[in-house]
C-alpha cells in the first residue's frame, strides 16, 4: 500500500459519507472519462439540454462557443467515425480537415489513448441527440488589447500549431509507480488539468516553464490558483485536504469553490471511484 | 522547436503595450458580504475540524450549523441590485436569475438545519454525510453558479 494512501481515519468517512451521496457513479470507462474530461462544463448551458453547445467562453483572445455534441448527424457529431473523433480529441483537426482553436484542449486529450477515446465516444453516442447549431467563434488580437478587431486566425491556426503543438502520447514514467501514473495520465490527459491552472503565453499556448504556476487571467476572467507543490500552490495541503477538496470542494479554510472548479468538482472529480482520486491526488503532491 | 518560440516571444514582447491595474479594496456592501461569508467559511472550516478532527466537541456542531443557517437567510439582502461595485467575485447571474438566487440561499439554509437536526441526534456518520452535503450542494452549488473564481 503506498504511504499517501494512510490517510486520516476521519478523511475515509467522509470518502464514505459522500460515496453514499453520490447519484452518478460512472458505469463505465466511457463514462469516467466524460466525467474527469468535464465535457458537460463547457459543452452545455446552464438551463438548455445536455452537450448540445455551451454557453460562450470569454477570454483574452475572444469569445468561444462551445459546440453541440451530441450524436445529432447534422448538427452535432453524430456523423462521425471513431478515427474522425480520434483526430479531433488527439490532433485537434475536424472531419473537414480544419484545425481546432486552442480553446478546444487537444493539446491535452492529445495524450489519451485510442481505446479511452474509443471508450469515450461510445458514452458520448448514448446521450440524447439534440439539433442545435453554435454561433461562430469572434476571435480578436490580444497583443492590441485595446482594440478590438474582429479576425478569423484559422489561417493562422496552423502557424500556431508549427510553433506550439505537436501530436503526442503519454508515456509512463519509468521510475514512478503505477499509481503515480495513473494519476499523471487523468491529470495531464483526459483531466487537462493544465490547460487552466498553467498560464499561457501571448498566443495563448500553455507556458511549460512555469507548469502548474496558476493562471492570473484565466477564462471568463478568473484568477486560476497555482497547484504547484510549493507554499505558492498547495504544498500546505494534506492528502486529505486534497482529497476533501475533489470531493466536495471544500479548502483548507473552510471555503469553498466558485464557479469552473466548482462544475468540474460538481460533474467529475467528486463521482470518480476513491482510487483514481487518489491517483490524481498521488500525482499532483508529486508534481514532476 | 523550443528557439522558433523564444524568438517569436521576444519580438512580440517588445511590440506589445503593458497593461497593469492596481490592487483595490471592495467596499461598501461589497466589503461588507464579503465578510459575512468569510464568516461562513469560517463555521464551516470549525465544522470540518470537529467532525473530522475533534469529535470529542460534538455538541457544538450545532453552533456553527444554526450560524450558517442564520446568515444563509439573509444572503440575498446581502446582494442589491447593481451591487457589482469592483473588486467582486459576484457574477450577473445573480441578478439575472434572481429565483434561482433566492432558492439556493434557501437550500443552504435548509442543509444547514438538516446539520444541525443530524448533531443533535449524535449520530456523528450522519452528522458528517449532512456536513458533505450541506459543503457541497449548499456552499458549493451556489458557488458554482453565482460566485467567480477559484
Amino acid at each position: 500500500m503506498h504511504i499517501l494512501f494512510v490517510l486520516p481515519l476521519a478523511v475515509g468517512v467522509i470518502a464514505g459519507a459522500s460515496s453514499a451521496l453520490a447519484q452518478n457513479q460512472p458505469a463505465d470507462r466511457g463514462e469516467l472519462l466524460f466525467d474527469i474530461g468535464g465535457c458537460t462544463n463547457c459543452h452545455t448551458t446552464r438551463e438548455g439540454p445536455a452537450l448540445a453547445g455551451g454557453d460562450p467562453i470569454v477570454s483574452p483572445f475572444g469569445t468561444f462557443y462551445p459546440p453541440n455534441i451530441t450524436p445529432d448527424a447534422a448538427t452535432g457529431i453524430g456523423g462521425w467515425s471513431d478515427a474522425d473523433f480520434i483526430k479531433a480529441m488527439r490532433e485537434g483537426i475536424s472531419p473537414e480537415g480544419d484545425p481546432y482553436y486552442p480553446a478546444f484542449p487537444f493539446t491535452s486529450y492529445t495524450h489519451m489513448s485510442d481505446a479511452d477515446l474509443i471508450a469515450l465516444k461510445g458514452y458520448l453516442d448514448t446521450i440524447e441527440p439534440v439539433e442545435a447549431s453554435s454561433p461562430d467563434h469572434e476571435l480578436k488580437m490580444p497583443v492590441w488589447p485595446y482594440l478590438d478587431i474582429p479576425l478569423d486566425l484559422r489561417v493562422a491556426l496552423w502557424g500556431w500549431r508549427w510553433l506550439f503543438f505537436e501530436p503526442e502520447r503519454f508515456e509512463p514514467v519509468a521510475d514512478r509507480d503505477e499509481v503515480w501514473n495513473r494519476g499523471a495520465y487523468l491529470t495531464l490527459g483526459p483531466g487537462h488539468c493544465a490547460e487552466c491552472h498553467t498560464p499561457r503565453n501571448l498566443f495563448g499556448a500553455l507556458d511549460h516553464a512555469r507548469d502548474w504556476s496558476g493562471n492570473p487571467d484565466g477564462a471568463e476572467g478568473e484568477n486560476v490558483p497555482a497547484i504547484t507543490a510549493d507554499a505558492a500552490g498547495i504544498g500546505d495541503w494534506s492528502e486529505g485536504d486534497l482529497s476533501l477538496f475533489l470531493q466536495l470542494g471544500m479548502l483548507p479554510d473552510g471555503d469553498f469553490a466558485g464557479s469552473g472548479m466548482a462544475k468540474i468538482i460538481n460533474n467529475g472529480t467528486s463521482k470518480l471511484p476513491d482510487e483514481d482520486r487518489n491517483a490524481i491526488i498521488t500525482f499532483l503532491k508529486n508534481l514532476p | 522547436m523550443k528557439f522558433r518560440t523564444l524568438a517569436l516571444a521576444a519580438v512580440v514582447f517588445a511590440i506589445t503595450v503593458p497593461t497593469g491595474s492596481g490592487a483595490q479594496e471592495a467596499t461598501g456592501i461589497v466589503a461588507y458580504r464579503e465578510t459575512a461569508m468569510k464568516a461562513l467559511g469560517a463555521h464551516s472550516g470549525a465544522l470540518k475540524s470537529i467532525l473530522t478532527d475533534q469529535t470529542q466537541l460534538m455538541d457544538q456542531v450545532g453552533i456553527h450549523a444554526r450560524a450558517i443557517a442564520d446568515i444563509a437567510a439573509a444572503i440575498p439582502a446581502m446582494f442589491p441590485e447593481d451591487s457589482l461595485d469592483p473588486p467582486t467575485e459576484a457574477l450577473p447571474s445573480i441578478w439575472e436569475d434572481p429565483d434561482g438566487f433566492q432558492a439556493a440561499a434557501d437550500r443552504l439554509a435548509k442543509l444547514a438545519g438538516d446539520l444541525d437536526a443530524a448533531a443533535g441526534s449524535g449520530d456523528a456518520q450522519a452528522s458528517l454525510a449532512a456536513f458533505a452535503a450541506m459543503g457541497k450542494d449548499g456552499c458549493g452549488g451556489c458557488h458554482a453558479d453565482y460566485r467567480k473564481k477559484n
